[in-house]
């Protein structure tokens, strides 16, 4: 993972917010790594990445962050299942941004939308890269996690 | 509730139940959190009042998101340094000098005979801090005191991002290191989130030689002398 296509991935993903609500700009706090089980929030958009590293990118939000993002697109329905579909939006939309900003050379799979207890049952990387996003009194979770193994090189 | 601002927070194990509703200082206190600055410092990087961060602090107590961390004496002092102002203070002072100045009126106050005596007391005020008796042995106070020489994160990680040529890049080059390290070496070392800007003195010798090698298989760089640095 290149520091440009890293960089270019996380400015794109901040352009999405800052689309959605033009006049509250969503801030970048301090990244950390974390280790062990992965920090969660209450749903999470997920894609796993194969390429130069094999590990998976995910974007874990609080139900009131979700909530904010369907009024924003109008939508005043907040059920679980609505909830569910605004995380699988933004899957496909970092999906997309991964696509975009890592090029060709990598494999994506297809976008994820999962609540917490689903993204319990998974197999995720115990070594991540933490970047919260302050955006509108919600903060997010924007983690790249990489496995270690000849992929890591 | 009364947050001293040398007091070290963690998270609790639970996690905010679905539907919590913080404000963004809150949020950013909770996530900020990790058992290793003191209140007084993430305040400081949030740019917070001394008021803003009591209430916040105090209301993700209240809700069971963070606990206080306890200290040793060795960390308590060192959060003290960390928490405090930078005017100049004697060492008793200094150990005392936590104390908020309604604290320090709640101190129990002398009972003086002349107005002399209690003008004095009053300019200076008293604080509720009583010397140790002194040691059985005064000379057991003059040992010298252990130092070992131990890996520091912080200076492994300003290498690294010096190495790097800029931020982003240096961090991930962190990163990178640090996924080839075994998670369980790092949360036995108490060692379950790390900052950028924080650092840590590795005490096992297990886990320093694995990020020694890690450095090494990933970066091909060795790590320098200067980056073990005395500790007491």
């Amino acid at each position: 993972m290149k520091v440009e296509q890293f960089q270019l991935f996380r400015r794109i993903t901040l352009d999405y917010f800052a689309k959605l609500a033009p006049e509250e700009e969503p801030v970048l706090g301090e990244p950390h790594m974390h280790f062990g089980d992965p920090e969660l929030l209450d749903y999470t958009s997920l894609i796993e990445i194969e390429g130069e590293y094999r590990g998976c990118i995910y974007l874990t939000s609080p139900s009131g962050m979700l909530k904010d993002v369907l009024l924003i697109n109008g939508e005043s329905n907040d059920t679980p299942a609505h909830l569910k579909d605004m995380c699988q939006e933004l899957s496909n939309v970092l999906s997309g941004n991964a696509s975009k900003a890592f090029g060709g050379n990598w494999r994506i799979s297809v976008p994820r939308s999962l609540t917490r207890s689903e993204v319990e049952t998974l197999d995720l990387p115990p070594s991540t890269f933490v970047m919260p996003i302050h955006w509108r009194g919600n903060n997010s979770l924007l983690v790249v996690g990489l496995r270690n193994g000849r992929e890591a090189a | 509730m009364s947050v001293l601002p040398h007091s070290v927070y963690r998270r609790t194990a639970a996690a905010p139940p679905a539907g919590t509703r913080l404000r963004a200082l809150e949020w950013a206190l909770y996530f900020a959190v990790s058992g290793t600055h003191t209140a007084a410092e993430l305040a400081r990087q949030m740019r917070a009042s001394d008021a803003e961060r009591d209430g916040a602090f105090a209301r993700l107590v209240t809700l069971g998101l963070i606990e206080e961390q306890e200290l040793d004496a060795g960390e308590y002092v060192r959060a003290l340094a960390a928490a405090g102002n930078s005017d100049e203070k004697t060492l008793g002072e200094f150990v005392t000098g936590a104390l908020r100045p309604e604290e320090k009126e709640a101190s129990p106050k002398l009972v003086t005979s002349s107005p002399q005596a209690e003008n004095r007391i009053h300019t200076r005020p008293a604080l509720a801090f009583k010397p140790l008796p002194r040691p059985d042995d005064p000379m057991k106070e003059k040992r010298p005191m252990k130092v070992s020489r131990k890996l520091s994160l912080r200076a492994l990680m300003n290498l690294i991002e010096r190495q790097a040529g800029n931020r982003d890049a240096g961090q991930l080059d962190i990163y990178r290191v640090f996924v080839r390290v075994d998670t369980s070496l790092l949360k036995r070392n108490g060692i379950e989130t790390l900052r950028f800007t924080e650092d840590r003195f590795i005490n096992d010798p297990e886990l320093e030689r694995a990020i020694v090698r890690s450095v090494k298989k990933t970066l091909g760089m060795d790590c320098p002398e200067s980056l073990w640095v005395e500790v007491a």
